[in-house]
């Protein structure tokens, strides 16, 4: 058994770029192979900054013969008194055998002519020279490019290639690349230790690699750095601020990893935590470190508490080199956080109120005005909100005052260099100008959630102008025409509309959506005339909007499809689920308990038997008591009277307010199954489909009601069994 | 090494290496990259290599001279090879050798980094090359250029003269670079960098900064027409930074920058167009016979 190489040399590739191509590189590998009866043991793919490699081991020399039989014409046309026919003679001509050698079988449709074909497994090597430019050609990447005067187009330019079956090179050459590539047994060390390194045979690849300082294997490499950074952190008793795409970034980053641990000027841990560790990480890619156990204010201007003045990070030099490299390391994190040090000064010589101002200079979109136009948009609805939602006086000032500066930082030095920090300085410049803390924290929080699985604000006033911020972005753009299609969503209008959901969720606030956006589209129109938007109109898109946008978070979140629909799909009326998200939640969540408990399918089965028969009367959807529409005259068994009792109990449970009356219903359901089998089945039923047509309309409305009463919990239609 | 030895070293080393040294063009522009030199020369299929020192005016980049890492203007060496060659890394890393620094006394890295000019309707892929985690060179295989594909492609090496200087010689701050061992960086630029950012941070008037833009733009459109890019991209290198101007001023709103980025893009296009055209006119001279001969083929077959 024989094992594969193929290592494509090239100069330094994105980071990203194995991650993105070893997976393809080894499912083309696999298919291909398969395809052509090329039996093998384990594949790995591996990669440095310089290469990426394919393994194969366990190869046969050549592929797997390949016996078949092939049927041919009918046995009386390809034979005509035992002499092959044209048709005959072609067939075998294709089939690669004498006409001599066909024989005659029976199959069902009567004899016809065979051939049994052998076709020969090619030797490995020839299949795989065959092969190799064609996967290297197939890979997929961003942003590919061309090099030279050539046609071929990659990632980076390849420089080498290495293509071993053992120690034999397969002979490959790379057209199109300039210069010609052609495969050898010679591979590149570390840059700094060897230019040239042969690889005696594929099976000594990894350790060929090793002797002149490149661990090529990835997932070693990833492990090295990996309890390099605990262990120097440990040492420290510190946390390392390590992200996985930080940490991935680093192992496609160097060939031979080297932890080097620097120091931070005291003097610079004068500026936020945040920034300080996004300079770290996003800039320069170095492992902040969290003292440990400290308690980090979200508003420290501060970094003192909250982080250590050292950092680590992931060389690619020579050991001897390791000083050199921590200078001129810390060297360059100094002068970019005096840079930084300088905006913070230069945004503090500012008051942030000023800068409100000045965002009358900056365009939000186009018709929109200018962000200073959002912010008052977005003031008034704070107002509207905070008069829905009652939540006291001091809530309201800090949501309004909150509201009011929440975009000043926008125009700051220090967010026009960190976008990311948006909200976390502005938040932090107002606690120091004075501002009470709740002030400061609701600017931070507004922002929040940034996206699925983000923190959500953590104070009222956070979450009220948070809601704000996004009704804005919702109605502004809705009103602009532009809606959210497919994968295209340039403003983030989904996002949006599940951050303002989870935040309702998150709060338990009851909010009449409905009537706010009823409220919100009629102000738009009068303040962007020029869009000339219908109000009404515009409040139901959006309405249906946050209706899908209800049901795709439920689902994300695990409430099963047809529960979910149940709540809150096109079959439940749009008022039913917008007048109060927090309800439709609370629903869905009872549903679930109780499929998970075994206690859904008891309740169903009552609800879908009425509802049924309900279908053939007229009662309308919205009548939950009996009162008025059945008449216990017009009853001629007692299990008509029972039935009249449940819904007489069932009344006022449906008809009241809180979220507990919906388990106290569920649970009244099931126990009048009883009740209601009675009335269909055994000596105490009756016939619903009475010739009496007021008997009948009675029965039905009995039925009826309780649809009624049961759909206050759920649309039990959209339910599977 | 003194920051004036860089540039002579630089010199010395590329023009040992076939480049044609130049000196920098008599028009403000934000980058080496819109010198002719490259913007024009990266265009067609004439072989080019070309290294020459470049001022840069970046108006919004200005700090009064407070800021140690930061002015409004400051040097690019910058190389330009077409078509691009093998080994161009080792080549790079060999002129940083004679600059001083030893690859293995260091850990020099190239990360990926790719360029895109959203005003010249150029973009390429390449790398910033780390330094001890400091940035000093852009390496960039140009792929397109005025809109035009570049065919074949060149590569791009612009080095940060001051941040090399800096590290070469120690210091701090670009004030304090030695520029020939009697006088500093400081002593030469200060009082322009200082009085500079007066004028594009206070002093310079936005109404007529908006002016000569709307005069330069018109400019640049009849001369584009009049088949004349070589001055068509002198205007249109002067709406560029009459442009930055007017950012520094803070009066260009997401949208309006947006709009007259894309009409100087226009600009730019018809530039390269115009210039492949001329070059073609003239039967593209600097191609060898061989090319030549080699680029009629297909066309002939």
């Amino acid at each position: 058994m024989s094992t594969f190489l193929l290592e494509i040399g090239t100069e330094e590739l994105p980071a990203d770029f194995a991650r993105l191509a070893l997976p393809q590189l080894e499912q083309l590998v696999r298919r291909d192979l398969a395809e052509q009866r090329l039996s093998h043991g384990v594949v790995t793919t591996t990669s440095t900054p310089r290469r990426i490699a394919l393994l194969v081991e366990g190869l046969p020399a050549a592929a797997a013969d390949l016996e078949e039989e092939r049927k041919g014409p009918p046995a009386g046309q390809a034979f005509k008194d035992g002499v092959p026919t044209p048709a005959a003679i072609g067939f075998a001509k294709r089939c690669g055998v004498a006409p001599e050698a066909l024989e005659l079988r029976d199959t069902p449709k009567g004899p016809f002519a065979f051939a049994r074909v052998l076709e020969r497994g090619r030797a490995t090597s020839a299949v795989l020279a065959e092969h190799i430019p064609q996967w290297i050609g197939a890979l997929q990447g961003r942003r590919f490019m061309r090099w030279g005067e050539g046609e071929s187009r990659f990632s980076r330019p390849v420089r080498w290639l290495v293509a071993l079956l053992d120690a034999a090179v397969i002979p490959v050459t790379l057209q199109g690349s300039d210069p010609e590539v052609s495969a050898g047994n010679t591979s590149r060390g570390h840059r700094l230790l060897a230019d040239a390194v042969t690889i005696p045979s594929a099976g000594a690849y990894a350790e060929s690699l090793a002797a002149v300082g490149v661990q090529v294997d990835r997932t070693g490499r990833a492990a090295v750095i990996r309890s390099a950074v605990l262990e120097a952190a440990a040492a420290l008793g510190a946390r390392p601020d390590l992200p996985d795409d930080l940490f991935d970034e680093l192992t496609d980053l160097v060939e031979a990893p080297l932890l080097i641990e620097g120091s931070v000027a005291e003097q610079s841990l004068a500026l936020p935590p945040e920034v300080l560790s996004t300079v770290m990480r996003a800039h320069q890619r170095y492992v902040p470190l969290y003292r440990s156990g400290a308690a980090s204010d979200p508003l420290a201007l501060d970094a003192r508490d909250a982080l250590l003045p050292r950092f680590l990070c992931i060389g690619n030099g020579l050991p001897a080199a390791s000083d050199t490299v921590r200078r001129g390391n810390e060297r360059v994190l100094k002068a970019r956080l005096a840079d930084a040090e300088f905006f913070v000064q230069a945004d503090r010589a500012v008051p942030s109120i000023d800068r409100r101002d000045r965002l009358a200079r900056v365009t939000f979109a186009e018709g929109l005005g200018s962000l200073l136009d959002r912010v008052e948009r977005l003031e008034w609805l704070t107002d509207v909100l905070l008069e829905q939602l009652e939540l006291g006086a001091a809530t309201g000032d800090h949501a309004r005052r909150a509201a009011h500066l929440c975009k000043h930082d926008l125009v700051s030095q220090m967010v026009g260099e960190f976008p990311e920090l948006q909200g976390v300085m502005g938040g932090k410049y107002l606690l120091a100008e004075g501002e009470p803390r709740a002030v400061a924290l609701a600017v931070l929080e507004h922002y929040l959630p940034r996206g699925a699985g983000d923190d959500l604000p953590s104070s009222d006033a956070g979450a009220v102008v948070a809601l704000a911020e996004r009704l804005e972005l919702l109605l502004s753009i809705y009103a602009k025409g532009e809606r959210p299609s497919g994968s295209s969503d340039p403003y983030a209008l989904r996002r949006a509309g599940n951050g303002l959901l989870q935040i309702l969720w998150e709060r338990g606030w009851s909010l009449d959506l409905q009537a706010l956006l009823r409220r919100a589209t009629a102000h738009w129109a009068q303040l962007l005339p020029h869009f000339q938007v219908e109000a009404p109109a515009l409040a139901m898109e959006l309405a249906e909007f946050l209706r899908q946008r209800l049901v795709s978070l439920l689902e994300e979140q695990g409430v099963d499809g047809d529960l979910v629909q149940a709540v809150a799909g096109e079959g439940v009326a749009l008022e039913r689920v917008l007048s109060d998200p927090a309800d439709a939640r609370q629903r869905a969540d009872l549903l679930a308990a109780l499929r998970a408990s075994g206690e859904l399918a008891g309740v169903q089965a009552v609800v879908t038997r009425a509802a049924r028969l309900a279908e053939k009367g007229s009662l309308d959807a919205a009548v939950l008591s009996p009162a008025g529409v059945v008449d216990g005259a017009l009853f001629e068994k007692p299990s008509e009277g029972a039935m009249l009792q449940v819904l007489e109990q069932l009344q006022p449970i449906a008809a009241g307010g809180g979220a507990a009356r919906y388990a106290e219903l569920a649970r009244a359901l099931a126990a009048s199954r009883d009740t209601l089998a009675a009335f269909f089945d055994g000596e105490q039923s009756v016939m619903v489909m009475a010739d009496d047509p007021a008997v009948r309309t009675n029965r039905l409305h009995l039925l009826g009601v309780l649809r009624n009463q049961a759909s206050v919990l759920a649309d039990f239609s959209r339910i599977a069994g | 090494m003194h920051f004036q030895d860089i540039i002579q070293t630089l010199n010395r080393f590329w023009a040992e290496r076939g480049c044609l040294i130049l000196q920098p063009y008599d028009t403000e522009k934000g980058a080496g990259t819109m010198s002719p030199h490259t913007v024009l020369r990266a265009i067609g299929p004439e072989p080019w290599a070309v290294a020459y020192p470049e001022p840069c005016r970046r108006p919004t980049d200005g700090r009064y001279g407070d800021n140690p890492n930061r002015a409004q203007h400051y040097f690019q060496y910058q190389v330009l090879i077409k078509p691009s060659p093998d080994g161009i890394q080792e080549t790079y890393l060999a002129s940083l050798e004679a600059l001083g620094i030893r690859a293995a006394d260091h850990d020099i890295r190239f990360v990926e980094d790719n360029w895109e000019s959203p005003t010249l309707g150029a973009w390429g892929v390449g790398w910033e090359v780390w330094l001890d985690g400091m940035e000093v060179t852009q390496f960039t295989y140009f792929q397109q250029c005025g809109g035009i594909d570049c065919r074949p492609v060149s590569i791009e090496i612009t080095y940060g003269l001051e941040r090399l200087a800096m590290y070469l010689q120690d210091v701090e701050s670009i004030w304090d670079l030695s520029w020939d061992g009697n006088r500093s960086y400081g002593d030469i630029w200060l009082p322009f960098e200082k009085g500079q950012c007066t004028y594009n941070f206070e002093a310079s008037n936005p109404e007529r900064l908006k002016q000569l833009f709307a005069i330069y733009e018109a400019e640049a459109a009849d001369l584009v027409a009049a088949k004349l890019p070589a001055p068509a991209l002198d205007f249109v290198l002067k709406c560029s930074h009459t442009f930055n101007l007017l950012e520094a001023r803070g009066v260009i709103s997401v949208t309006e920058r947006t709009a007259t980025i894309g009409r100087i893009r226009n600009l730019a296009r018809q530039v390269a167009e115009a210039w492949l055209a001329e070059r073609e006119a003239l039967g593209f001279p600097l191609l060898s016979e061989a090319q030549r001969a080699a680029l009629a083929a297909p066309l002939a077959a």
